[in-house]
């Protein structure tokens, strides 16, 4: 991670920036990693950091998977069918099933929502 | 009372990294939830599989040497090959000017 050999570099600090917009919280990355470990389990700070580099690895693997898809088939907007499918044809299939259940879950939370607004809605004009 | 999905990751942050990507059009505003998800089971998975070699390797403390180990030995972990390639090979990574002259003489042997 450390790959700023320049380190006179007036723009260094704007390098900064840009790698950390490119990186997920490295708060999250290590919370969950303690949570799936035992509880004597210790992890190093690069451990850490280079979890945190796989991580976002990850989502652009998938994404550029899902992405691709979308652009075969002319659609421009990449959506939750996507992103399973995708999953499953990189060898992800452990983890397909668990996101297609969380996706219809989503799915009925927001048909949900836009009841409570249909019937708030009412509500207010009678 | 309005319910939502418990998501770990910023959803801002995931749909950014995701357009990083030109070629990435409109995202779906539920993907980024997914995305959160699947990272949670993805990292799950990448950890109980490190620290198996922690394990082995009789040491108390997982470094980042093990994942990239543990990267090398599951094909499903190949798109993770060049992230690991910059942790030097010798024990407990310092990043310090000699390891990376290894790492990137070790990417031109490719």
């Amino acid at each position: 991670m450390d790959d700023n050999v320049g380190a006179n570099d007036p723009n260094e600090d704007n390098n900064n920036n840009k790698e950390q917009e490119r990186l997920l919280p490295i708060a999250n990355v290590g919370r969950i990693m303690k949570q799936s470990l035992p509880p004597n389990a210790k992890i190093s700070k690069e451990a850490k950091e280079t979890m945190q580099e796989c991580v976002s690895e990850f989502i652009s693997f998938v994404t550029s998977e899902a992405s691709d898809k979308c652009r075969k088939e002319r659609r421009k907007t990449v959506n939750g069918d996507d992103f399973c499918w995708a999953l499953e044809a990189l060898g992800f299939d452990d983890y397909s099933g668990p996101i297609r259940r969380y996706l219809h879950r989503y799915r009925e939370l927001e048909v949900e929502r836009a009841n409570q607004d249909r019937v708030r809605d009412n509500e207010r004009e009678a | 009372m309005r319910k939502k999905l418990d998501t770990r990751f910023p959803a801002a942050r995931i749909k950014k990294i995701m357009q990083a990507d030109e070629d990435v059009g409109k995202i779906a505003l539920a993907v980024p939830v997914l995305v959160s998800k699947a990272l949670e089971l993805f990292l799950q998975d990448l950890c109980d599989r490190t620290y198996e070699i922690t394990l082995q390797r009789g040491a108390k403390t997982m470094s980042s040497l093990h994942l990239k180990h543990c990267v090398q030995s599951y094909t499903v972990f190949d798109f993770l090959k060049e992230v690991v390639s910059r942790v030097p090979d010798y024990s407990h990574g310092h990043s310090d000017a000699g390891g990376e002259d290894r790492a990137i003489s070790k990417r031109s042997m490719r």
